[in-house]
């Protein structure tokens, strides 16, 4: 009876109890990250590990910290041992470490943007793009050790902006245009719109990643096309006509082999590549999966190991996506779920 | 005989006059006996029903119904605020399965299907009851959960009778209340008023945006309430009743946004509402009839500014026109027949659709009431809809037994209901879906109950098992990559669970107490092969348990405490469970001091705590409720 009494009591009088969640046992061997966006408005962003060994951790970031990562996480950059994580619907950018994932730093922003994706630049500064239909890019000082403001400047693009890649001292831009900035004058008057060749700009490159082939060469998906552009005199080389194969920035990946020989772009679970070196627009696709299920590709991308890896969701659901690897003849090598709308693929 | 006959015309009728005279000795599981006539208890025999104490009612005057819900049952109240949204579900089912009656009449919105409980001042209610379970609800369809009743009595004192309010809290929330009633030669007025301000700015602890935890205050949760109700009645010398009641209500709140994103714009919603009705209550020997009519007019103007630039605003409008007529003959032996008969008109304008959209609603509800035995009574219902051309029936059959007097007593209720799609659901633009199909099932539940008294002392305990088996059930889910949102039909839905609830009052000398308590575990499932990894998977937003208890001290009906605590348990808010929402336990407690100045004048202080040990907790993930919070109250009443 009094310990029924002192139960009851200790019930009726004991605080809020907390959740605290458990850390995954070890990290080491980390092959794969995925970046998952999460429910729009739920604060369910995630990361997701695959190691070596096969083991998948999820929710990595919760686990670890015991707090949520944010809302709607877009993408991650690694600078040094740092990983940068800008979440577009919570204003800020978690900085953890990137083997650990113990957060060490929230970065604030305190402007009307949505942000998307992160680029170093060197020293203390990263470039931070805006998916606002006129957005801004942002130059931040990331030495947080000290009291320097963190936003150094940004100026409005008049379209939107995503994924940029650095190279020979310029910085390419992606978005509703493609644009390019000399490193020490990344400014609004500083700004080139590339061109293909008919003169004309290059358009809806919003999505899709910029990637540097072995040559050095810019390659970009744009309007149903795939450019590749000479990073010194900035013009177009090449232009393929993708329409036919229904690629173009909005629904399809790029990404390209670790010895920057091969192209991979898809349409849905078509994957298509193209040799840098004698583009031509592919007849057949390299990897075509069949699976009786209603998922669409979400994102692509292609492993150091040069395994092909497709994040699949379920449209009109709230469920967790599934990521596949495939080999470069199409077979599944494995599948592992990951958050709610993977969409970032990070290979260690 | 006539005891039986005079409850069981009660229990069934939704329009049987009762007058204040030759109620006395009647059934008190069957009717609440008052000297309205117009407020009955329309719960069939076996259905489970709480009843709110009009202590927890006084205590809690100048909160809104949902805050006393979730004190004082087991239902499940998701709120996102003081003065913000907060919506009601029973045994597992959803907010748009609560019906929300006022006096007898459904406030749910045609568009959301369900009604927002913030706006229900405790000032403005009288009575409230809670009919547990898919089939209690005499009229309407759509209460696959479980309704709200709340309800106005007429005064007839010897004098007017008033009070006034004041009352202060330290989020910056400021009220004050004026209630008049007065009656003469049959006629009764009461005439209520009431106005809230709120900046809201309440303290909470941010845990989720950084490593470091820091102390904020709430921002842009500001509201301000506005409401006068109006009630006249009138009692013919033959007992007939007419009734006549008005209620405006003007709310103008700031929306809050959640803490895990950081929106530079402001959101507000200013809503009006009047809900006016009309009813006529009349009885010749065995022949009871009642017609009534309501007309409810409410609209929201939505509006989302930022900075200079010109502020998004949508407008929404809804109008219901609601005339029914009810009647009841109790000339058979023990048997108790009725039939009801309603007309709802609902018209919807609003900027998110294309174009205005109507219902029309035609219900007819026969039933028949029939106490077997004197221990043994037993529901039957029928009630048959006609929606836009569409028709659909349901039915409802419990009893009740009482094995040993007021040791035992058994109840059983099993009934099919459903809920047609909203005009949301339909056409809300972009996502509606105007090929929903009504959800619908079954459920059923057995409740045992006790009820002894000894001398003073008085004990009620209730258990209750409850299933449900809900086809076709709606859920709004991500089109595409989640920024559109649109309303499926779920496959199938399991809940069942357990609800037990307690009371124990005892006296000694000029001292009472009362002890009460609710608990209820629910598991309320997905069977649906919608969506991987979610098949048997707990629904969002519902808890698996929760639990409230409280006791009350009053000394000689001057000094008074009351002490509450109400836990939630973990919540999901993700199909697979793999997010939730942290359980929490509130105490609050209220100290007050009932000073009698001369005859029937008082002056009431009360002080209130909320949240004693600065819990942090969320009803809706990531929109943090206050930590402790104080309230300050007088009131003068003659």
């Amino acid at each position: 009876m009094k310990k029924f009494l002192y139960g009851l009591t200790a019930c009726l009088f004991a605080c809020t109890p907390e959740i605290n969640y458990e850390a995954p046992e070890s990290l080491d061997d980390l092959r794969v990250l995925i970046i998952s966006e999460g429910q729009f408005g739920y604060g369910t962003s995630s990361l997701t590990s695959l190691s070596y060994d096969g083991t998948v951790e999820q929710d990595l970031f919760r686990r670890i910290n015991n707090r949520p990562m944010g809302d709607v996480a877009q993408s991650a950059t690694r600078i040094g041992d740092l990983l940068y994580v800008p979440m577009n619907n919570s204003k800020k950018i978690e900085v953890m470490d990137y083997k650990t994932f113990e957060s060490v730093e929230t970065m604030p922003i305190d402007e009307d943007v949505i942000p998307m994706y992160v680029c170093h630049l060197g020293g203390d500064s990263i470039a931070l793009t805006d998916q606002k239909s006129n957005s801004r890019l942002m130059i931040m000082d990331i030495n947080h050790g000290s009291d320097r403001k963190m936003m150094r400047r940004s100026f409005f693009l008049g379209g939107r902006s995503s994924q940029m890649v650095m190279h020979n001292n310029k910085l390419f831009v992606n978005g509703d245009n493609m644009s390019v900035y000399d490193l020490d004058n990344i400014t609004s008057q500083g700004r080139r719109m590339l061109k293909k060749k008919d003169d004309v700009y290059i358009q809806n490159a919003d999505f899709s990643k910029p990637v540097v082939d072995k040559n050095g060469r810019i390659w970009a998906l744009g309007y149903w096309q795939l450019i590749c552009i000479d990073p010194d005199t900035e013009e177009t080389l090449v232009e393929l006509n993708l329409i036919d194969l229904k690629i173009n920035s909005r629904r399809s990946a790029l990404d390209i082999s670790p010895d920057g020989k091969t192209l991979y772009f898809n349409s849905a679970r078509r994957v298509y590549t193209v040799d840098v070196d004698n583009p031509t627009v592919p007849d057949a696709p390299v990897i075509y999966p069949q699976r009786d299920d209603q998922r669409t590709v979400y994102n692509m991308a292609i492993s150091k190991e040069n395994t092909i890896f497709l994040s699949e969701v379920l449209y009109g659901s709230l469920s967790r996506s599934r990521i596949y690897e495939y080999d470069l003849q199409g077979n599944e090598i494995r599948n592992f779920r990951a958050g709610i709308f993977s969409h970032g693929i990070y290979f260690y | 005989m006539r005891k039986a006959l005079i409850s069981g015309s009660l229990i069934l009728s939704l329009f049987t006059a009762k007058s204040q005279t030759g109620l006395v000795d009647v059934d008190l599981e069957d009717v609440i006996v008052t000297a309205d006539m117009k407020k009955r208890d329309e719960a069939a025999a076996g259905t489970k029903v709480t009843r709110i104490s009009h202590d927890d009612i006084k205590t809690n005057l100048t909160k809104s119904l949902s805050e006393i819900l979730l004190e004082s049952s087991p239902i499940q109240i998701k709120s996102m605020g003081q003065g913000a949204l907060a919506t009601a579900s029973f045994r597992g089912a959803s907010s748009s399965h609560t019906q929300v009656m006022w006096n007898g009449i459904s406030l749910n919105s045609p568009q959301l299907g369900n009604f927002d409980l913030s706006q229900v001042p405790i000032y403005f209610v009288d009575d409230i009851s809670l009919y547990h379970g898919g089939s209690a609800q005499k009229e309407g369809s759509g209460a696959l959960g479980g309704s709200i009743n709340f309800s106005n009595e007429a005064y007839y004192g010897d004098k007017p009778s008033g009070s006034v309010l004041l009352e202060a809290a330290s989020n910056e929330t400021y009220t004050g209340g004026l209630n008049l009633k007065f009656s003469k030669n049959g006629f009764s007025s009461a005439t209520r008023a009431y106005y809230q301000q709120s900046e809201n700015n309440y303290r909470y602890l941010n845990k989720v945006f950084s490593n470091v935890h820091t102390y904020e205050r709430r921002k842009n949760a500001d509201y301000k309430q506005a409401g006068i109700m109006q009630e006249l009645y009138y009692k013919t010398r033959k007992g007939d009743m007419l009734s006549l009641m008005g209620w405006w209500q003007a709310d103008n709140r700031s929306l809050p946004q959640s803490i895990i994103v950081y929106d530079m714009a402001h959101e507000k919603n200013n809503s009006r509402n009047l809900r006016t009705m009309v009813a006529y209550d009349m009885k010749r020997k065995n022949h009871a009839l009642k017609f009534s009519a309501a007309y409810l007019h409410g609209s929201m103007e939505y509006t989302r500014s930022f900075g200079e630039m010109v502020p998004d605003t949508s407008n929404n409008i809804n109008s219901s026109m609601i005339a029914g007529a009810d009647y009841t003959y109790s000339g058979f032996k023990n048997i108790i027949l009725s039939g009801i008969l309603t007309y709802r008109h609902d018209k919807v304008e609003s900027d998110n659709y294309i174009s205005s959209k109507e219902r029309n609603t035609v219900n007819a509800t026969i039933a028949a009431s029939w106490r077997i035995t004197k221990k043994l009574h037993i529901d039957a219902r029928i009630p048959l809809e006609w929606n836009d051309e569409t028709y659909f029936a349901r039915y409802n059959v419990s009893g009740r037994y009482r094995l040993i007097d007021e040791w035992l007593t058994l109840k059983a209720s099993n009934g099919y209901n459903y809920r047609v799609p909203t005009l949301n659901d339909l056409y809300w633009n972009p996502g509606g879906n105007p090929y929903l199909k009504p959800e619908k099932g079954f459920s059923s539940d057995f409740s045992v109950m006790t009820e002894p008294t000894f001398g003073t002392t008085h004990l009620k305990l209730e258990a209750t098992y409850f299933y449900m088996n809900i086809d076709d059930w709606i859920m709004w889910v991500p089109k595409g990559n989640g920024y559109i949102w649109e309303p499926v039909n779920f496959n199938n839905v399991i809940s069942q669970g357990i609800e037990f609830a307690g009371d124990l009052k005892f006296a000694t000398g000029k001292i009472s107490h009362i002890f009460s308590g609710n608990y209820a575990w629910i598991r309320s499932v997905d069977n649906s092969y919608r969506q991987e990894g979610t098949q048997g998977k707990q629904l969002p937003y519902i808890p698996r348990n929760r639990w409230n208890a409280g006791y009350r001290f009053n000394f000689n009906d001057k000094l008074r405490l009351h002490y509450n605590a109400s836990f939630t348990d973990a919540r999901f808010t993700s199909a697979d469970e793999s997010y939730q929402t942290e359980a929490y336990i509130s105490h609050n407690a209220e100290v007050g001091y009932n000073m009698k100045l001369k005859s029937k004048m008082n002056i009431d202080f009360s002080v209130k705590a909320d949240n004693i040990f600065n819990a942090y907790y969320e009803s809706t993930q990531y929109y943090p409720m206050p930590l402790r919070m104080f309230w300050g109250r007088v009131i003068y009443s003659f």
